[in-house]
């Protein structure tokens, strides 16, 4: 098996963070921040670690890395966690359900707005002016994905940053697909809330993400609970990042996320990106000359991308997907938990293949998928 | 002989700990030994010189000026 998802969750993970979870589990898998052993504190120095990490590679602080289970946990707390009765949100037409749903939730439920800014991929001035013609009294925050889940679409981070700045609105990023190979920066870009997965070009285990908050932004808890602070308080702590940290954390996996970002910071993220993106170029280059077949690639940034979305003839992309897989290759098909991204953008009838390479996947590998795919295209079963 | 200085989250007291250790200050960081008995535990960092290890984290923002709890 051929392993094309990487959009989904890197596979493999790096060897190193395999054996680091498990060192963990048998060395020292005891409750951070609680106890005052010696074996606890080393727990919580590996906790504390990978904060700076995460804080270095984004440039935030430390104390205001929050851990999450995934990116949408962390996107959940930032949009319930700041959003109040009649505040307006803008955000892109290529927005996952992660952002879609919580705030539709919201809208139905507490009052709160929003409006679907469209993103031009060929113009990302055009973008940033379609969002500012979405600001109104009441807008609070922009929300926006860094890089689309389904067509690879880099958004303009910075400008949005800066206009969220020059009308004093928050901004918030759904990093999910460009935590690791797109750069991206709190203080930079002007990022008061960058919610990003573990699992994906971080390279740690499921079950970990992040939210880092910006030094002036507060967030209600959606949790309140134990923290090992403050124990003789019925209120929650106020300060970071206890306030949004209750109950046990999940250390072995925070440990697995140490090592693939140690690894990730050893290969380099610009490295990581070139080889994704050549990969990629590969599949444009050699698919576009199939007529059965059609390419989204006019949905990437300045012609470059690190996953592509295709589709085959007439098929569902499931059908494609499958025999796919009867091949020997992993993709993802349908829609991709995006319906905003396929609605607005011509592709809800048959969803898309999007076939995502990763750090580990060889140029050998995309040919054999170029050849196979060919080979679906023209009419047969199974490669 | 070591004094110590406290800190209200783990994640604060090791960002402190952080700080003083690129200064060459050693700090142990620990569960505090006596929290305030109105508030509950906390965390605490010993050091060997507490006017050095202040003056650096107040430097650094990490400190507020006049007390401990940062």
């Amino acid at each position: 098996m051929i392993y094309l998802d990487n959009a989904a969750t890197t596979f493999p993970k790096p060897a190193c963070v395999a054996q680091d979870v498990a060192a963990c589990l048998r060395g020292f898998g005891v409750n951070p921040g609680r106890g005052g052993y010696r074996l606890s504190a080393r727990a919580g120095e590996a906790v504390f670690e990978t904060r700076a990490l995460l804080a270095a590679l984004f440039e935030g602080t430390p104390e205001r890395v929050i851990w999450t289970k995934n990116c949408t946990e962390a996107i959940n707390i930032v949009l319930k966690g700041t959003l109040q009765p009649g505040d307006h949100v803008i955000i892109s037409s290529l927005e996952h359900n992660a952002v879609l749903r919580p705030l539709e939730r919201l809208r139905q439920e507490n009052g709160v707005q929003y409006d679907v800014a469209d993103v031009c991929p060929a113009d990302p001035g055009q973008t940033v002016e379609n969002f500012a013609a979405l600001i109104r009294p009441g807008t609070r925050l922009i929300f926006c994905t860094q890089v689309s889940n389904v067509f690879g679409t880099v958004l303009p981070v910075r400008a949005l940053g800066a206009l969220a700045a020059q009308h004093g609105l928050r901004f918030g990023v759904d990093a999910a697909q460009g935590a690791g190979t797109e750069p991206i920066s709190l203080r930079r870009d002007g990022v008061d809330y960058l919610c990003v997965p573990g699992h994906k070009g971080l390279f740690g285990p499921m079950g970990t993400g992040a939210l880092l908050l910006g030094k002036d932004v507060d967030v209600l808890p959606l949790t309140e609970g134990g923290t090992g602070s403050f124990s003789l308080s019925a209120d929650q702590p106020q300060d970071y990042p206890d306030r949004l940290e209750s109950g046990t954390l999940n250390l072995p996996g925070i440990v697995g996320l140490r090592a693939g970002l140690r690894c990730l910071r050893r290969v380099g993220m610009d490295a990581v990106r070139q080889h994704e993106q050549t990969l990629v170029r590969l599949l444009k280059e050699d698919l576009s000359v199939i007529p059965n077949v059609r390419l989204f690639d006019a949905m990437h940034t300045n012609g470059a991308g690190t996953l592509l979305s295709l589709t085959v003839g007439n098929a569902h992309s499931e059908q494609t997907a499958a025999l796919l897989d009867d091949s020997g290759f992993a993709v993802r098909a349908g829609y991709h938990c995006a319906m905003l991204a396929h609605t607005r953008h011509g592709t809800a009838d048959a969803g898309t293949v999007r076939v995502s390479p990763g750090v580990f996947n060889t140029v050998p590998q995309i040919k054999n998928f170029i050849f196979c795919l060919n080979k679906i295209a023209l009419g047969r079963k199974v490669c | 002989m070591t004094d110590l200085i406290k800190f209200k989250t783990q994640a604060a007291a090791q960002r402190a700990q952080q700080t003083l250790l690129s200064h060459g200050v050693s700090a142990r960081l620990r569960r505090d030994p006596d929290p305030d008995r109105r508030v509950g535990c906390g965390f605490a960092l010993y050091v060997p010189d507490i006017a050095l290890a202040r003056s650096l984290l107040q430097a650094a923002g990490l400190l507020p000026r006049g007390g401990d709890k940062g």
